[in-house]
């Protein structure tokens, strides 16, 4: 088992009365793509600020590549940082701004150049390198401040929001940039994003964080298709959540009865005792709507409140006897029309029992 | 921390020492006693021959100050003149700084210098000038005579006219600076959804424009007040021999009458008339804004 | 742009320019009496290359407000920096009022505190000997660090602070934080902080008449004399070439910041 190359040991941080970092155990393995993702004041920014060296922890210890690192000031860590707001320096030109890293090692100026054009390349800005800041559009300063957090070759690349100052048509393309650019670097890299798609799209591995605390780490399709708790599933995409208790256990078939519902709800590849309160999470795009009663187990009749078009796909809510609203989403199949159902038509709602997951908190 | 400890240490100890001291000493010799020496005060308290001390400060120049009414008069036209002069410069500076904040762009940083330069040539030498143009033979008289308005020059110069046209001549620019930077920041837009929703161009100003601008008016008018109240270039080179302003008898209590005593109650009770429009002012700049 | 707002603006800046124009005129004026044309002479100016008072003054005053100005600069950037920076320490609120005050300071007040102070630190510690240079630049230096004060606070408190992290992330220490990306991304809000340093100091009379000794008597004190004497067509001279110098200045600023574009 090799070190990790990032570890919070128990690192807590407060602000006077405010814990913006609560008691983080996290550890981030060589190579990993990590992604923080929270909302706004979650801690995130915190946690990555702590580990550039801009913060002091409160309690705790933070190491990098096995090596305490908790009392070095920022400008002797092995990390670099790329700004949310890019923080390129105005009075400097962009190939100055890159090699501002390498200047403050008091390398060879032949060097310097060689590898400030090797950086340049590898963002593809070569021939920009002469320009001010001011003079470079938004995607390209993004790009200018990539190169200038990758050319001192940092243990760790940390990003924070990286993409948020670009619009829509620029940000995924840059997502895939980026994740090229980190296997041609070989990197670790921790973003920090508020962006569940981005972070689902870049990272491999995912940290969700909460009131200063991290709730979930997994892989994006573990974070996904098995939230541990309600806030995780309820935080990444969008679900529906059946309030119920277990009533029966049958190895790891578990059958949930949802009152408010009226109905049994049977969960595959779930384990839970008797009389446990807990929810059934079940994302949209595994409810099935049709208008004749299906045969599968669970299912639910409701009526048609909202169709919502989205080109891909159609969301359809449905309002159940009991007043509770659940989502589906389904996929537009064909061009010419028009779902088999309209507005106010009684439909039925369908899933697998494999296709939910029990979330108890 | 070390480093920090100096950056707040030496400004710290710079002001304390010749800004906040300073004050002390004015405020400990206003209540001395004058006497003809050097310097011509006496100390706040004696140590007798037998070792006891005998207090010796007394507060007479402030009872001086109250008892002739030549010290009421002056203090009286000093913020009767600020504050006519305030007005006056507030009326002509507004509609200056409406027409640069509404100007187009490329024309307001112009415009905004044009107003600025003149700050930047010596006051002294402003003043002056309109010694020169204000003269009985002067180029204000001629233009005037010319004109047909008067028949015979008129006295100007050395009247209250003269150290009203003075203070809001140099002080202008303090005026409109920031009535312009609150101007410039009021969006357009709100004139425009004001005029869509019917309101007249003069409604438009007096329930929008001039309320959002208010701050800027209080600043403004502040900057010309208060050093208006303390003036003595402009009474003393424009005004009446007799135009006692405040600024004025400081000067002449501290040079001409070498009454260090009086002229330091002097500068203690200007300073309480300049307190209350500052402190009001400050109440209402840390007021929870939106 | 509206007729009434052209107006109102052509009238004040008319109301602002005439008498600096009639003094430009009258400067070229061969007549002694300062207001009645005589014919174009340049015998004013040459009349001021041999006022030997004038200039002596002059650059005592030159002298002065350079020192005075490098000084507020100083002291004044460390101030701004502490009111900006340091939200929290001890005496603070003091601080905050001592910066501020001397902005709204009568001058008279200012002066004859400041003398005050100047005869009893004679009288106990021996030091000022004598009034003059020394005691102006002081004087000139506490009114005119506010000021700068006011002027790079603005500056400070628009300044994104990620760029001093990001410096440190790349490995530089704070001092050369300091010296690479904050002083050089300030230093416009310095040189402006500079010039109205040295103008103040250039144009104050009222302070420097209180803390000046014998011997030393700037350009105000000067001229000031020369005007209560009566209306001197060099005075008329000199305020040309003063209008002259502060145009240049401000024609060649606006020139500079023209050719280096700053966000």
């Amino acid at each position: 088992m090799t070190e990790p190359v990032v570890h919070f040991d128990r690192v807590t941080k407060r602000f006077g009365d405010v814990v913006a970092v609560d008691d983080v155990d996290l550890e981030i393995e060589e190579g990993e793509f990590f992604a923080l993702l929270g909302g706004s004041g979650c801690g995130k920014t915190t946690l990555l600020r702590l580990l550039a060296g801009f913060e002091r922890p409160t309690s705790g210890r933070v190491l990098i590549g096995g090596e305490d690192v908790t009392d070095v000031p920022a400008h002797r860590r092995p990390v670099n940082m790329m700004f949310q707001s890019y923080a390129l320096f105005p009075h400097m030109s962009v190939e100055k701004n890159v090699a501002f890293g390498l200047k403050q090692d008091g390398l060879p100026k032949a060097e310097i150049a060689t590898r400030v054009e090797e950086a340049l390349r590898l963002v593809e800005l070569t021939g920009l390198g002469g320009r001010r800041p001011d003079q470079l559009s938004g995607g390209q300063r993004q790009r200018v401040a990539l190169a200038r957090a990758l050319i001192k070759r940092p243990r760790v690349l940390l990003l924070d929001e990286p993409l948020a100052a670009l619009d829509k048509r620029l940000r995924e393309q840059t997502q895939f940039e980026l994740m090229r650019i980190q296997d041609e670097v070989g990197i670790t890299f921790i973003v920090v994003t508020h962006d569940q798609e981005e972070a689902m799209s870049l990272a491999t591995r995912i940290g969700v964080m909460r009131a200063g605390r991290i709730v979930q780490t997994g892989t994006p399709r573990e974070i996904y298709e098995t939230p541990q708790n309600r806030f995780v599933a309820d935080f990444i995409g969008s679900v529906n959540l059946l309030d119920g208790r277990v009533v029966a256990v049958d190895g790891t078939r578990v059958t949930l009865a949802v009152d408010r519902l009226g109905i049994n709800v049977i969960v595959d590849e779930a384990s839970a005792e008797v009389d446990t309160v807990c929810a059934l999470a079940l994302r949209p795009e595994k409810i099935v709507v049709s208008i004749d009663e299906p045969t599968a187990p669970n299912r639910v009749e409701g009526i048609v409140k909202e169709i919502g078009y989205l080109g891909a796909s159609c969301i359809v809510r449905v309002r159940t006897g009991s007043g509770d609203v659940l989502q589906a989403v389904q996929p537009n199949r064909q061009r010419d029309l028009s779902l088999a159902f309209e507005w106010d038509q009684r439909v039925w709602l369908s899933w697998s029992e494999a296709s939910g997951v029990l979330v108890f908190e | 921390m070390r480093g920090r400890a100096t950056v707040i240490a030496v400004p710290y100890l710079w002001l304390l020492l010749f800004f906040l001291v300073p004050f002390f000493i004015v405020l400990k010799i206003s209540f001395s006693e004058g006497t003809l020496a050097q310097p011509p005060y006496l100390p706040l308290y004696e140590v007798t021959d037998n070792g006891e001390m005998e207090i010796t400060a007394t507060a007479d120049s402030y009872a001086f100050l109250i008892e002739d009414p030549f010290y009421a008069e002056a203090y009286g036209r000093s913020l009767r003149v600020a504050f006519f002069a305030t007005l006056i410069a507030l009326l002509i500076g507004y509609p200056m700084a409406l027409g640069i904040a509404r100007s187009k762009p490329p024309w307001r940083n112009f415009l905004l210098m044009l107003v600025i330069l003149p700050f930047w040539t010596s006051f002294l030498i402003r003043v002056y000038a309109w010694k020169v143009l204000l003269q009985g033979n002067g180029a204000v008289n001629a233009a005037l005579m010319a004109l047909g308005v008067i028949d015979q020059p008129l006295q100007i110069l050395y009247t209250d006219g003269a150290i009203y046209l003075g203070i809001v001549y140099s002080y202008l620019p303090f005026m409109i600076l920031p009535l312009y930077a609150a101007l410039e920041r009021l969006d357009a837009s709100l004139d425009e959804a004001a005029a869509d929703l019917g309101a007249s161009p003069l409604r438009v100003f007096l329930a929008i424009t001039l309320p959002l601008s208010m701050p800027g008016i209080l600043a403004g008018s502040l900057l010309v007040f208060i050093p208006a109240v303390g003036e003595f270039v402009i009474p003393e080179l424009l005004g009446g021999p007799d135009a006692a302003m405040i600024g004025r008898v400081l000067w002449n209590e501290f040079f001409a009458n070498r009454d260090w005593p009086v002229a330091s109650a002097v500068a203690i009770a200007m300073l309480l008339f300049l307190v209350i429009p500052i402190m009001l002012f400050q109440r209402y700049q840390e007021r929870p804004t939106r | 742009m509206n007729v009434r707002r052209f107006t109102a603006l052509s009238f004040g800046l008319a109301f602002l320019y005439l008498p600096i124009v009639a003094l430009v005129v009258y400067s070229f004026n061969a007549s002694p009496r300062v207001t009645v044309w005589q014919g174009f002479s340049t015998r004013w100016y040459e009349a001021l290359l041999h006022n030997e008072e004038l200039i002596t003054a002059a650059f005592l005053s030159l002298r002065i407000a350079a020192i005075n100005a490098t000084i507020a600069v100083v002291l004044g950037t460390l101030a701004a920096y502490t009111l900006v920076r340091y939200p929290r320490f001890r005496g603070r609120t003091l601080f905050t009022g001592m910066v501020a005050a001397p902005l709204v300071m009568p001058e008279v007040i200012t002066g004859l505190s400041l003398l005050l102070l100047f005869v009893a630190t004679q009288s106990l510690i021996g030091w000022p000997e004598s009034r003059g240079v020394a005691t102006i630049t002081i004087a000139h230096i506490t009114f005119s660090l506010a000021f700068v004060a006011v002027v790079v606070q603005a500056r400070l408190v628009s300044f994104d602070e990620s760029l001093e992290e990001a410096a440190q992330d790349l490995g530089a220490p704070p001092w050369r934080v300091f010296f690479l990306v904050t002083l050089p991304i300030i230093a416009p809000a310095l040189v402006s902080g500079w010039l109205l340093a040295f103008t103040l100091s250039l144009d104050d009379l009222v302070i420097a008449s209180f803390v000046s000794g014998p011997g030393a008597s700037t350009l105000p004190m000067v001229v000031f004399s020369m005007v209560r004497r009566g209306l001197s067509p060099e005075i008329n001279a000199l305020a040309t070439l003063f209008i002259g110098a502060v145009t240049l200045g401000i024609v060649g600023a606006v020139l500079l910041g023209r050719r280096s574009p700053r966000s």
